[in-house]
């Protein structure tokens, strides 16, 4: 039976105003959430992933222009609301997020339980002790003390901070929580632990979950879907199984095949030659041709829809899709 | 080339303790300045033509070794030796003449290279400091340097300043110049940990490439164990401070014996869903190189912790030839696996 | 690219616009700052203010009859005895007075009586048109020599009528009967002697107001009475030179001693752009130096410097140098020097922080393991990471450097004959003039105007060499 998608992404175009120009973040994606299911964007730095969990939330920078698309939460397109209405209805009560370098938003001179309390204040009518009390069993779903409540963000490691942020992203019981880069700071084992809370929280909650992470592994332990998004663009968009045992995207096969794997044999890694294009100018037709040993003609001048290649595994590619128009 | 037999690099009980506050008032003051005990007793070597892994976490002191073996960072206590010469005897300008052999690769490769320089400036200095060559002889090393590392044509990049090129690129510039002296050994300081993924593969394959084609030796410090494995040949884990294990590379990886290492391993993500993963044996976070707790300093989150572990600090127990761990239950160890998840009487 | 750049341009065009100035002031104006005086009336005003105020008016043409036509401009008249004569004549004429002023050369005029027993007064007349409103000064030069033989007397008297018909005696002689040297009317000739306004008006108070009220025709009477008992008698007249003081002069008018103010506007962008270039370097390079050198080496040496530092940055500054230029006497070096010496302790602590911050990058690591020593380290490394702070620093100490020679001069502690902005805003405050405000206003502006263009210059390099500050 198919999922009913809670989140729904369709056309969206961002694009930043600079003095030089417009930078053009995202392009055209489009992609969707199932309900109760985490989607990983996986993607090098300055892909636009970032981009697009902010775009979610409506926190773009004042220099940032939606120029074209829609996101449908539960079939309504949250786009046309007002600033004050996302505020009201969807911010932290529907969707939250924990945002890259979170550790580094806590406010050092607040006790950490109040800081959390706080975030359910704003968005709910609730008594100060309420709030309190709500934030203590926060902080113990993510695996943090209630003893440790009343600390202040500088006793708390790097791995601790991470939870407090994910502590308040779940403050209002969202239905959706988008976590950029969650582990990116952390040591190898702290980033498994962090992980791990992760994961036992999406599934105790049913919560549906976007990770945003450059770690294709991170994102593989992870999420039950992995969309690959290169230069604004979504290149591959499949379930996590299907796409790391079959990539089909010239640029996924780099990517993947670029990770070093502690599990197997030592081989030699596959490099991408070339380097990310500058989205104030980006390449013609597939943003990907340039360093893409298939290319043709056609990459070059037309931009690749994606098509759905197998059950629920999309591909932006001439030379997967085969369309005939083009070839 | 293949490794040879001889040690290029012997590290013997190397001990860096840094003082915590420094100023006016602390050669006064009398009696324990607390430290931060970074390196506490790290003895390895490396053999010539090997790439040796340091893998650890942050503060586990691995950086401060690389540092401290080119005497970067005057060691507290302990000897290094290099081709049998032991370079913590020598004067300053004795190490100079040494500096030429021994070279860094630094993490940060915008930091590691002086914006206001030009790429020829920066990758001739080294020539420039020793006085080498002509300046067209220098023009022309300096080329070669650039062609070796891939930045080609040479004459592109040779009059550009870091700011313009991007951080792989940036990285191959900090290669070309520790290589432009014709060093043997180099130590690498996370090389690729602050490049796009991409771009990592390009700088390690070229690292590869230049090993073989110069004859290098490598100390690569990493904390990506996947990274360690596709590059050494031979690996140390390090735990706040101490060298905690150390083999070949494959003996280490697919047969870990310290409970850290085991966690270490168990906790990397790996981009191949077929492998079902258990969970992490340890808790808690590393803690800081500063109040140690007694006996074997990994006891606060080791799960088969027992009373000797909290009194005696474990020495480095040899498992097989060339593979050691520092755990009292390895001392135990003849010839077979030592039973993990029962308590020993 | 830069988008502070229009600042920048904006100073940088001021600057240029100042340094022009400074270079070409020989050009733009002919007159000294200090030293040429009396260029019209005392607080003259601006020639532009008022059309009825009269320019320095001169209504003799050729003064020192340097040509045979000289005599035509003077109606000449005789009175009494035929047997006077006069002619103008090449072979003398004023020497002047050495130090005070020079004679025309030769060329006088001379009027003899040879025969005895006559007496004969010859009248010079100039008659001139004033249209303009009362001058406050009026004086007349006047040089005579009197060859006697004999017994004979002599008289020269200086006379004006007014268009209404006054007449005012300037000056006499008083009968004498001696020869004498080239000499002048002492005490000369001018509106500004009390006893000539007392003489006259009977009011010490009075100006050349009274001599000139109202416009129209007015004449010089110059007459030479002689009389010969028994001898002869000649007598020479020379620069001859009357002078209605201009109460309009120039572009800004004059100041108290009659120096032209737009000239003392000139000059004195020379000596702000001299003293702010100047102090600001020795401030930054002994900054840069200690900056340098505590940083560099760090340590107890680093501490002692930082505390000697801070010691010195509690002095504060301007009582400091008023009580040094009181001690050391006022020259403009001396502040130059002291303002250098009082304002490199911020700077020092500035670049200090940046050598620590340079000192722990990796690049210079990577240079020490190549094996550069201490001196390569800083003449490759932290010298040039440091001088865009230090030019940074040089263009924003400028201001505060040419606004504290100005408060020094303002407060009459700077150099006494040296008309620096400052200055002409201490002269505006001393004499109470400060309702001119063509003399109050320009100093404290052009001050104003060139501190502002080193700061947008400063502040244009700071975004230039800061390129994080820059907006999106």
């Amino acid at each position: 039976m198919r999922r009913v998608p809670i989140l729904e992404v369709k056309n969206l175009v961002v694009y930043y105003e600079t003095m030089k120009g417009d930078v053009k973040a995202v392009d055209d994606i489009s992609f969707e959430l199932e309900k109760g299911g985490a989607l990983g964007l996986a993607g090098e730095s300055g892909c636009g992933k970032s981009t697009v969990a902010l775009a979610l939330l409506k926190l773009l920078p004042y220099n940032a222009k939606v120029l074209k698309g829609e996101i449908l939460l539960d079939g309504k397109n949250i786009l046309t609301l007002s600033d004050d209405e996302i505020r009201k209805t969807v911010r932290w009560k529907r969707i939250s997020m924990v945002p890259q370098a979170a550790m580094n938003a806590l406010n050092p001179v607040f006790k950490v339980s109040d800081q959390i309390a706080e975030a359910i204040i704003l968005h709910e009518q609730v008594s100060e002790d309420e709030a309190k009390t709500r934030s203590i069993e926060l902080l113990k779903k993510v695996g943090i003390d209630p003893s440790r409540a009343n600390h202040y963000p500088h006793e708390f490691s790097g791995g601790m901070k991470q939870r407090v942020m994910i502590a308040m992203a779940l403050a209002c019981n969202p239905e959706i929580i988008i976590a950029d880069e969650p582990t990116t700071a952390l040591d190898v084992i702290v980033q498994a632990q962090v992980l791990k809370v992760i994961k036992t929280l999406q599934t105790e909650l049913s919560l549906s979950m976007i990770l945003i992470s450059h770690d294709l592994s991170v994102v593989a332990q992870t999420c039950d879907r992995t969309a690959i998004m290169y230069a604004g663009e979504i290149d591959e968009d499949a379930s996590t199984k299907d796409l790391f045992t079959e990539q089909l995207h010239p640029y996924s096969i780099g990517l993947i095949n670029a990770f070093p794997s502690l599990a197997g044999e030592k081989k030699r890694l596959y490099s991408i030659k070339g380097s990310p294009p500058n989205l104030l100018n980006p390449p013609p037709g597939c943003r990907f041709h340039p360093r893409c040993p298939y290319a043709k003609d056609v990459c070059k001048a037309v931009i690749p829809l994606s098509i759905e290649i197998h059950r629920k595994h999309h591909v932006a590619c001439h030379m997967v899709n085969k369309d005939p128009r083009y070839l | 080339m293949a490794m040879s037999e001889k040690d290029l690099i012997k590290v013997v009980d190397l001990y860096k303790y840094f003082p915590i506050r420094t100023g006016v008032l602390t050669g006064i003051r009398s009696g324990n300045i607390p430290t931060v005990k970074a390196v506490d007793g790290v003895s390895f070597s490396i053999r010539e033509g090997e790439i040796h892994g340091l893998v650890g976490e942050s503060g586990c002191g691995k950086t401060t070794t690389g540092r401290t073996i080119l005497r970067l960072i005057e060691p507290t206590k302990g000897q290094i030796f290099y081709n049998d010469i032991n370079l913590t005897r020598l004067s300053k300008d004795e190490m100079k003449k040494f500096r030429r052999q021994m070279q860094i690769i630094y993490q940060d490769p915008f930091d590691s290279l002086n914006p206001k320089m030009t790429i020829r400036d920066i990758v001739g200095e080294p020539l420039e400091i020793h006085g080498i060559g002509s300046d067209s002889e220098r023009r022309t090393m300096i080329s070669d340097a650039l062609q070796e590392v891939q930045l080609t044509p040479p004459e592109d990049f040779l009059f550009r300043h870091p700011h313009e090129l991007s951080g792989g690129q940036r990285q191959r510039v900090a290669i070309a110049r520790a290589l432009i002296l014709r060093p043997k050994f180099i130590v690498a300081d996370e090389p690729v940990s602050m490049l796009d993924v991409s771009i990592r593969t390009e700088v390690l394959n070229l690292m590869l490439d230049l090993k073989t084609k110069l004859n290098l030796t490598y100390l690569f410090i990493t904390h990506d164990l996947a990274i360690a494995k596709y590059m050494s040949d031979d690996i140390g884990v390090m735990y706040l401070g101490k060298l905690v294990e150390y083999g070949d590379t494959k003996d280490l990886l697919d047969d870990p014996d310290h409970p850290y290492t085991q966690a270490l391993i168990a906790a990397v993500p790996v981009a191949d869903i077929s492998i079902k993963r258990g969970d992490i044996p340890i808790k808690g976070e590393t803690p800081q190189p500063i109040d140690l707790p007694k006996g074997c300093r990994f006891n606060p989150r080791c799960p088969y912790a027992f009373e000797r572990c909290f009194k005696e600090e474990p020495p480095l127990f040899q498992i097989e030839p060339g593979h050691g761990s520092a755990c009292f239950l390895a001392e135990d160890f003849h010839g077979g696996k030592v039973q993990r998840g029962k308590m020993p009487s | 690219m830069y988008s502070k750049s229009k600042m920048g341009m904006a100073g940088v065009i001021i600057l240029l616009f100042f340094a022009c100035i400074a270079i070409l002031s020989p050009f733009l104006t002919p007159y000294d700052p200090q030293y040429t005086m009396q260029l019209a009336s005392f607080r003259a005003k601006p020639y532009w203010l008022d059309p009825t105020l009269p320019p320095n008016i001169y209504p003799i043409a050729d003064p020192g009859f340097t040509s045979a036509n000289s005599i035509n401009e003077w109606t000449i008249s005789r009175e009494g005895s035929s047997q006077v004569s006069w002619s103008w004549t090449n072979t003398d004429g004023y020497p002047g007075i050495p130090l005070v002023e020079t004679g025309s050369g030769n060329g006088s005029f001379q009027i003899s009586m040879n025969s005895t027993g006559q007496n004969s007064t010859v009248s010079f007349e100039k008659e001139f048109s004033y249209q303009y409103s009362p001058p406050r000064r009026f004086s007349v030069h006047l040089a005579y020599k009197a060859v006697v033989q004999g017994s004979a007397s002599w008289t020269i008297r200086v006379q004006l009528k007014r268009s209404d018909g006054v007449v005012l005696e300037f000056w006499n002689s008083t009968i004498q009967r001696r020869s004498v040297g080239w000499s002048v009317p002492k005490p000369t000739i001018d509106t500004n002697d009390a006893t000539l306004r007392f003489r006259l008006f009977h009011d010490i108070l009075s100006d050349a107001t009274k001599v000139f009220p109202v416009r129209g025709e007015h004449t010089i009477i110059l007459s030479v009475t002689i009389k010969t008992e028994n001898g002869a008698a000649t007598i020479f007249l020379d620069d001859i030179n009357a002078r209605i003081w201009g109460e309009a002069f120039g572009l800004l008018g004059t100041d108290n001693y009659g120096r032209d103010i737009f000239t003392q506007l000139i000059y004195g962008s020379r000596i702000s752009i001299v003293v702010g270039v100047f102090s600001a370097v020795i401030a930054v390079l002994l900054g840069l130096i200690i900056g340098l050198a505590s940083g560099y080496i760090g340590g107890w040496v680093d501490e002692l410097i930082m505390r000697g530092n801070d010691i010195l940055l509690t002095i504060p500054g301007l009582p400091f140098l008023i009580v040094l230029t009181a001690v050391i006497g006022p020259s403009i070096w001396s502040v130059v020097v002291l303002i250098g010496f009082l304002g490199w302790m911020g700077i020092a602590r500035l670049l200090r922080s940046q050598v620590l911050s340079i000192k722990s990058k990796a690049f210079v690591e990577a240079s020490r393991t190549s094996g550069g020593g201490t001196w390569h380290i800083i003449k490759k490394h932290l010298i040039p990471n440091v001088m865009t702070m230090a030019y940074t620093q040089l263009a924003l100490t400028v201001p505060g450097a040419i606004v504290t020679e100005a408060a020094l001069s303002f407060l009459g502690l700077g150099d006494p004959f040296l008309q620096t902005w400052g200055k002409m805003l201490h002269d505006v405050e001393y004499y109470g003039a400060v309702a001119e405000w063509w003399w109050a206003i320009p100093p404290g502006l052009c001050i104003a105007l060139l501190s502002m263009a080193f700061v947008f210059i400063g502040y244009a390099l700071d975004d230039i060499f800061n390129p994080k500050l820059r907006k999106r």
